[in-house]
């Protein structure tokens, strides 16, 4: 992601660069148009843009509809779509460069309000006593501004800040505490911040560089898919899987790649930990102390962008060419063959079940 | 006088010029041109020459002056900000600018942004399409864009100053003041262009935020005649501006990007007998910084110098057939925040013969570098003329163009490839030009075939440029221009159409940001003292997403200016003018979401004395 945001910036003032190739795929369901004001049981799927959009396609993928926002609003999300926080009812989208975090009923995507003040570079949104927790980066090449936003849920304000290191990037509630993975902005990154909900104290937990996904699996256990830097920075460090018991905020176990191996997504269902490294998928048991040696499935030459699994079905957003639509792949995971393609929004992202 | 007068016929025309020798009135005054291949190896291509009329009538910025004269489509990030052309059909990196005959494209991006190039002190620019890089280096591809100052002897004084103010506070003043005897002439330019820019959108509540912007140059060229066969040119330059980058969501962290470039040259030039010789040395430097930021004082930056070194011999073997060698050498230094510093060396060999034959021209030219950046293909230029009546001419181009590798692409921290090659166009165009007394027009068909087009990919965890991409462009490019007389009334009317299919054969979609039409035409009508024009610009429809999705297009629009002119003085040489630019208020765009202005003035005063 923060190469793609630099690459973007890097293209921006370039001018854009008016070249391009898509793989076209034959194999796209043909649409039909949804009556507006109803997502409910359906997926979302989140594009970064620009144009940033949300497309959303209903559980039994017989119907599809892009650009719901801008449909039911008719307003622009603004750039870069970044991630959605849900809340009860209520859908938080966050847009990192326009700064913005719009409110949306996620049933009927209308808006309800917006938070445009006291965000800088917004991430990702949690929820927790009430209150909502936005990680920031602020600017992205400053290292000592980096915060997260704490969101009077009433006003729609921020209340307070909290000062974090690096990057941080995403963010997920578990009891009193938030935990915040530190990708590290334009930089990099090695911690987890745990914040204390009610003091507001802050304390890390040292894992391998470049953390990224979370997820709390059934025993309770944090895992954090760390990506390792890659060979570029020329400090290549090895990616890892680590488990954080989130009683003592201590690492009890640390999966590493072979080095070389930058792994960049990572989901949880139904016990089993999915991820995803050079356009193929791995799956392995909660429980497993070790990386599994060969891959469920193979995506082929695609430009893997996302990744969600829900009900034992597999989702992909392949960016294509950074310059044209996504594509949303759906494979089941009983056969592990694609079972259906649809067009989404332009760098799809972030797929969320609603 | 007759010294002068063979000195004049001896640099315009022995070297194969075919121009007409009607634009010095006074045969006193001597008018030495820098860009010398414009006259003498253009005459296969079609060129559209500005001069001080054309110029005084625009909007100081290059990109203002080309978008409403020109074919040339402009992706502008909104009024004044990042401004890059596609030109029949090319990427930004393969259009070159070329500033007094030596190409000035960024080191670092390639590409020229045409919101950096005041026009207030340039003698005149010309645009010549198609492919140039023989002549001018890399990225003359789609065509060439010459920013020119003409050295002038025997002259005396002369002043020329502009002044303008237009809506959105903007004031954009030039002064150009040269001092000539026989043998010696000094020309230095001032400008300054600032703009609060801060426009209100059409049909939109929102204005223009966080637009501002200014620059100013300075110039000063000189020119010594030591004798009757040798002279020295010194050419330099200095710009520098800064822009804050005008936001599409008032939320936006607000930026700013300042620009500092100085081009300096110095050319020796002797006249023995059948032979003309021609020493050149410049230095080029180029500087930015980007505040991501602006009420933060950090940045980031790239900073560039280059050297070059040029030889020219040219030799005349028969009355009609010339032919020229050139060596040349081009040392770059080049670092910045995500570029350690690096620098390159290229050397490179030109051979060019020209004839004439009664009813035809021919010219030919071949270019050989020789660098460790990249493998240098051959290139190469066939060009033939035949002019079947004295008014109908048919040309004849073939060339294999390139454009090079950037710093950005090669030096890129974790990204630059160094096994990048060129991006090379085989390119073919035939052109038909007619032209009476007053009436003129010309139309050109072209077909180019651009293969390993550098793109950035994903890889791993990185980006890295590859050569991968394969474009064919082709087309139609169309000029006329008519005047038409009734005592004191002239009426002209000039214009401009292209037609442009640039497809990508991988995907076979049109590349984003290209129109498949573009019209300018310009009406003037003029009655004395008194002048009157209506100005129009057709851009198509555009696509935004390379998949040609319909849905992400600019729609196409039609812009109209209108203006008027007085004259006063003796000489018409004091001219008071006022524009109403867009004056049916069209909301356009030419990069997604980011408006342009709609109904606004100007009023401009032009002094020569």
């Amino acid at each position: 992601m923060k190469n793609v945001f630099k690459l973007l910036t890097l293209i921006f003032l370039c001018g854009f660069l008016a070249t391009s190739c898509s793989d076209d795929d034959d194999f796209i369901d043909s649409p039909e148009i949804a009556p507006l004001g109803d997502y409910e049981n359906g997926i979302l799927v989140s594009a970064e843009g620009g144009p940033a959009s949300v497309s959303y396609i209903s559980n039994d993928f017989s119907t599809t509809e892009n650009d719901i926002y801008f449909n039911v609003n008719n307003e622009q999300l603004g750039v870069y779509l970044q991630s959605i926080g849900f809340n009860g009812g209520q859908a938080y989208i966050v847009s990192d460069n326009v700064n913005i975090i719009n409110i949306v009923d996620r049933y009927t995507f209308v808006k309800e309000g917006s938070i445009t003040a006291g965000l800088h570079t917004p991430r990702y949104m949690a929820f927790l006593n009430g209150k909502g927790y936005v990680s920031n980066w602020g600017d992205g090449t400053d290292t000592s501004d980096d915060y997260i936003a704490v969101i009077n849920l009433s006003t729609n304000s921020v209340e307070t800040t909290i000062p974090v290191g690096e990057g941080p990037e995403q963010i997920i509630a578990n009891g009193n505490e938030l935990y915040v993975s530190h990708k590290g902005g334009y930089n990099s990154n090695n911690i987890i911040s745990v914040i204390n909900a009610s003091t507001n104290a802050v304390s890390t937990i040292t894992v391998n560089d470049v953390p990224d996904e979370m997820i709390v699996n059934n025993m309770g256990e944090l895992m954090v898919l760390c990506e390792g830097k890659p060979a570029w920075t020329g400090d290549e460090t090895t990616a890892s899987i680590a488990k954080i018991d989130m009683s003592t905020n201590t690492v009890t176990d640390n999966m590493t790649f072979a080095s070389g191996v930058h792994p960049s997504q990572m989901s949880y269902d139904n016990g089993n930990v999915y991820y995803q490294s050079n356009n193929e998928v791995f799956v392995m048991n909660e429980t497993a102390t070790s990386l599994p040696m060969s891959s469920i499935i193979n995506l082929g030459v695609i430009t893997t962008y996302g990744m969600a699994v829900n009900n034992n079905m597999l989702y992909i957003t392949d960016a294509k060419d950074y310059a044209s639509l996504s594509d949303l792949l759906v494979y089941d995971l009983t056969s592990n063959a694609l079972v259906h393609t649809f067009e989404v929004g332009k760098i799809a992202s972030k797929i969320y079940f609603n | 006088m007759k010294q002068v007068l063979i000195f004049f016929l001896f640099c315009q025309v022995s070297v194969w010029s075919q121009a007409p020798l009607d634009s010095i009135q006074n045969l006193d005054e001597v008018v030495l041109k820098s860009d010398r291949y414009l006259e003498t190896f253009s005459d296969t291509q079609l060129t559209q020459v500005f001069n001080d009329s054309v110029l005084v009538r625009s909007a100081s910025s290059l990109t203002q002056l080309l978008n409403n004269n020109a074919s040339i489509y402009f992706k502008e990030n909104g009024f004044g900000m990042v401004s890059s052309p596609s030109f029949r059909g090319t990427t930004a990196q393969q259009t070159a600018v070329i500033w007094n005959g030596i190409n000035i494209n960024s080191q670092f991006n390639g590409q020229t942004d045409f919101n950096t190039i005041n026009i207030r002190n340039f003698d005149n620019i010309t645009v010549r399409s198609g492919g140039g890089s023989v002549l001018y280096g890399s990225g003359a591809i789609g065509g060439t864009i010459h920013l020119n100052n003409d050295l002038i002897f025997n002259a005396g004084l002369e002043n020329s100053l502009y002044v303008g103010y237009g809506s959105f506070n903007t004031w954009d003043v030039g002064y150009n003041g040269s001092m000539s005897s026989e043998n010696f002439s000094v020309e230095v330019g001032l400008s300054r262009t600032s703009s609060s820019n801060n426009y209100p959108y059409v049909d939109s509540e929102k204005t223009n935020l966080n637009g501002e912007f200014r620059n100013a140059t300075f110039s000063a060229n000189i020119g010594y005649k030591i004798n009757d066969k040798n002279v020295l040119k010194l050419y330099s330059y200095v710009f520098d501006s800064e822009r804050h980058f005008s936001l599409i969501f008032p939320s936006e962290t607000p930026t700013k990007y300042q620009d500092f470039n100085t081009r300096a040259l110095l050319e020796w030039q002797g006249f023995y007998g059948k032979f003309i010789s021609t020493l050149r040395v410049a230095n080029i430097t180029e500087k930015y910084k980007y505040f991501s930021n602006i009420d933060k004082n950090t940045f980031s930056f790239g900073e560039a110098t280059s050297y070059i070194g040029k030889y020219q011999l040219d030799y005349q073997i028969f009355k009609k057939a010339n032919v020229q060698g050139v060596l040349d050498i081009n040392y770059t230094n080049g670092e910045g925040s995500d570029i350690a510093e690096n620098n390159r060396t290229i050397s490179g060999f030109s051979l060019l013969y020209k004839q004439t034959f009664k009813k035809f021209l021919f010219e030919g030219s071949l270019r050989k570098e020789i660098t460790t950046n990249y493998e240098s293909p051959l290139l190469y230029s066939l060009g033939l003329q035949y002019r079947i009546t004295p008014f109908y001419t048919v040309n004849i181009n073939g060339s294999k163009n390139f454009r090079i590798p950037t710093y950005n692409d090669l030096f890129w921290f974790g990204s630059g490839n160094l096994d990048l090659n060129p991006e090379t166009a085989n390119q073919y165009e035939l052109g038909n030009e007619l032209e009476f007394n007053k009436f003129s027009f010309s139309v050109v068909g072209f077909y180019n075939d651009i293969e390993n087009m550098i793109r950035w990919l994903p890889s791993g965890s990185v980006w890295k440029p590859v050569n991968t991409d394969h474009v064919i462009s082709y087309g139609v490019e169309a000029e006329l221009q008519v005047e038409q007389q009734f005592q004191s009334h002239i009426l002209t009317l000039s214009g401009t159409y292209a037609y442009t299919v640039s497809e990508n054969q991988e995907t076979k979609k049109q590349l984003i940001y290209v129109p498949y039409n573009k019209a300018t035409a310009i009406l003037n009508y003029q009655y004395k003292r008194l002048s009157a024009y209506y100005q129009t610009i057709y851009v198509g429809e555009v696509f935004t997403l390379s998949d040609n999705n319909p849905k992400y297009v600019l729609d196409p629009y039609l812009l109209s200016n209108v203006g008027v002119e007085y004259a006063l003085g003796k000489n018409f040489q004091y001219t008071f003018g006022a524009q109403v630019n867009n004056i049916f208020n069209e909301n356009y765009q030419s990069v997604a979401d980011r408006y342009m202005p709609g109904v606004n003035y100007n009023f401009y005063i032009n002094l020569n004395f």
